[in-house]
């Protein structure tokens, strides 16, 4: 009975592929593409009782991190690109969904989400479960990679070889994919979450300064590189003094946010390495001829494509929307429901 | 410590699913033998199953790791090289041998020391002969005495994953008096796979693979017998001799023989002798639209092929040469190589 019930609310909803990422959610809907980009950020309120109630998602909620009262907190749910508390992402999830759908309760999308490659089969589990009470009628997972590899446009049922490197906000996956199936994967729980915090560390220890994660992140936009440009840049930046305890303010340069950043980078493209070292040399054929593809917010970092192409000797790309690939890819998947089902994981 | 008659070689890269079957199945269908698992850089989930299988295996097993995927070649030599048993079998997570598989092979070794590498090929029918010489081995399912490895090594590493690295291998053991033959079994199960990479890339790598063989071994060179009465001024046997030299050495022979004849030659054991001679008598009826029916898919195999025919007019679109040239080209590729 309920089955029909299933059939008929599906009728009535259209599928959505989901990118929870550990930075930001991306929401594909099936015919009009990205409809939604918002941070992954919940804001949360605790009640008298110890229950909690959500107060705001997204964008709104990202406003509120650092500087909400004492009985409210924003929380970002996903944490190294795993799901760090599911009672908030499936809060977080049944949101997006509702606005997706224009809050029509009833309606009961077929949802695809992307998952980390290396997350277990409990979290796996876990993920679906959320998705599901949040309102999904059928959830597909899809490996992050696999998804931004078929974004990137990269032929992945053919039998060559290819590699994709996604840089997102809590992991970095590089993945070597053949035949419609990821034959190697390396993750590596570093991504610009950890590009924060390593500016945020650098400025504390070099200048005695505080700044804060929203500020790290737009120090590394605007003077973040991987190599070395042709121009210095420059910029103010304003924080807390730990010594005096007064705001001060600071010019640092992207020479200085580039030995900040060498730490995560140099894990990255160690993972690279890993991977190319372990890949056959069939497969590896392939790649030396078609390059590796970037993918993910990392993958807008200055001149990582020049490093990476440096230390590999091997021809770097980046994809067209860095930034949408994994969500494009999985919405693609969407669109042909074979290639979907023969690049979905198991739970 | 144990001493097994038998390891088994197994190159590992992924593929956990296929990699725990196989292991599976060689525990218990081969219970004689000892498995040499190399892991060829492989992921977490494939290396906690072989280490699980070691464990559990003890002495049965023995673990090789790499830090790197050095390709199948070079692993399959790291575990050569570990082996301690007078046999080694050469097998990958596709290879299904059945019980009670390795007695039939060990009869068959036993009566024959010249083999020094034996591969394990599936039968097909019930009538077909349980051996032949063969050109080369298989990298699914071969036997390979420790013997054949010390005196000749392992695979050339610089032919990876190609045709032509057996067929380099079976050369380099004739030169030490070692034969390569394959055996018929219905023990053995070869499961489906696609290889990985591109067909481009592969097309290369066998090119690049050929080349390396060619410069070692020269060309193949394909001889046409046409024979009659005069069975080229011979007997049966130094025929046979002859065009066994000839087929060892890599080169392929068609020997096409009247009705009458062909029983004659039949009887002397032409008929699956070995794998690159292919044994072709003429019907009874017609025998020159089937001649010419076998010439032209001779000259379709190699357009350079040889025509060595007891009847000097016989003319056939293809080079001619006397029985004797025939003898001393393949005379003179033994010196060269042997």
């Amino acid at each position: 009975m309920l089955k029909i019930f299933d059939y008929l609310f599906g009728m009535f909803s259209t599928d959505l592929a989901i990118d929870l990422g550990t930075a930001n959610t991306l929401v594909y809907h099936k015919g009009k593409g990205i409809v939604i980009r918002e941070p992954s950020v919940v804001a949360v309120q605790k009640m008298n009782n110890g229950q909690q109630r959500v107060l705001a998602v997204g964008m709104e909620a990202k406003k509120m991190l650092g500087r909400t009262p004492g009985n409210i907190t924003a929380i970002r749910p996903m944490k190294d690109g795993v799901i760090a508390d599911f009672d908030i992402t499936e809060e977080m999830l049944r949101y997006f969904i509702h606005k997706v759908h224009n809050r029509k309760t009833l309606v009961r999308p077929r949802i695809v989400i992307c998952v980390p490659s290396g997350i277990t089969q409990v979290e796996k589990r876990a993920v679906k479960e959320s998705a599901e009470s949040a309102g999904a009628r059928e959830v597909y997972l899809i490996e992050e990679p696999m998804a931004a590899a078929i974004g990137a446009g990269l032929p992945i049922t053919e039998a060559s070889g290819n590699m994709i490197v996604d840089i997102g906000g809590g992991t970095t996956e590089v993945a070597v994919i053949s035949l419609a199936g990821i034959v190697y994967t390396k993750s590596v729980r570093v991504g610009g979450d950890k590009m924060d915090e390593a500016i945020v560390q650098y400025i504390k220890r070099k200048y005695n300064l505080l700044i804060g994660d929203q500020k790290a992140e737009t120090i590394k936009i605007e003077l973040g590189e991987a190599y070395p440009g042709t121009a210095v840049r420059t910029m103010e930046v304003k924080g807390r003094d730990l010594v005096s305890g007064i705001p001060k303010t600071h010019e640092i340069n992207s020479d200085e946010i580039r030995e900040a950043l060498s730490e995560p980078v140099n894990a990255i493209v160690d993972a690279v390495k890993i991977c190319l070292e372990r890949t056959p040399p069939e497969l590896a054929a392939d790649i030396v001829d078609k390059g590796i593809f970037l993918a993910g917010g990392g993958a807008l970092l200055r001149n990582l494509d020049t490093l990476i192409r440096e230390e590999t000797g091997l021809p770097v790309f980046i994809a067209e929307d860095p930034l949408s690939c994994v969500v494009l890819g999985s919405g693609k998947s969407l669109d042909e429901l074979d290639l979907l089902r023969s690049v979905a994981v198991s739970s | 410590m144990i001493e097994f008659p038998l390891d088994i070689i197994l190159p590992v890269w992924n593929r956990p699913v296929d990699v725990r079957a196989a292991l599976a199945s060689f525990v218990s269908d081969s219970p004689m033998a000892r498995i040499i698992m190399v892991n060829n850089g492989s992921e977490r989930e494939t290396e906690s199953i072989l280490d699980e299988f070691a464990e559990a295996l003890d002495d049965r097993a023995l673990l090789v790791a790499t830090a790197r995927n050095i390709g199948t070649i070079a692993a399959l030599n790291l575990g050569f090289s570990k082996s301690t048993a007078p046999l080694m079998l050469v097998a990958s997570p596709f290879t299904r041998l059945s019980a009670g598989w390795f007695e039939s092979v060990a009869a068959h070794l036993a009566n024959r020391p010249d083999t020094g590498s034996l591969k394990i090929a599936k039968a097909i029918t019930s009538t077909s002969s349980p051996s032949i010489e063969s050109d080369h081995g298989s990298f699914d399912s071969m036997i390979i005495r420790n013997t054949l490895y010390s005196a000749i090594g392992g695979f050339d590493e610089n032919m990876d994953g190609s045709l032509w690295a057996l067929r380099d291998f079976a050369r380099r053991s004739l030169t030490k008096g070692f034969l390569t033959e394959s055996l018929f079994s219905r023990n053995l199960t070869l499961l489906d796979y696609r290889e990985l990479g591109s067909d481009s890339k592969r097309k290369e790598r066998i090119f690049s693979a050929r080349e390396c063989y060619m410069l070692r071994w020269g060309g193949q060179r394909t001889f046409l017998l046409n024979c009659g009465d005069f069975l080229f001024g011979t007997d049966a046997s130094s025929l046979k001799n002859a065009l066994l030299q000839t087929a060892r050495h890599g080169d392929r022979v068609v020997l096409t023989a009247e009705n009458s004849i062909a029983r004659e030659l039949k009887s002397y054991g032409f008929a699956g002798m070995h794998e690159n001679v292919s044994f072709q008598p003429l019907p009874r009826f017609f025998s020159q639209r089937a001649l010419a029916r076998i010439i032209e898919s001779t000259l379709a195999l190699d357009a350079a092929a040889f025509l060595i025919s007891d009847s000097p007019e016989f003319e056939a679109g293809l080079q001619k040469l006397s029985f004797e040239d025939f003898l001393a080209m393949t005379d003179k590729r033994n010196e060269l190589y042997c």
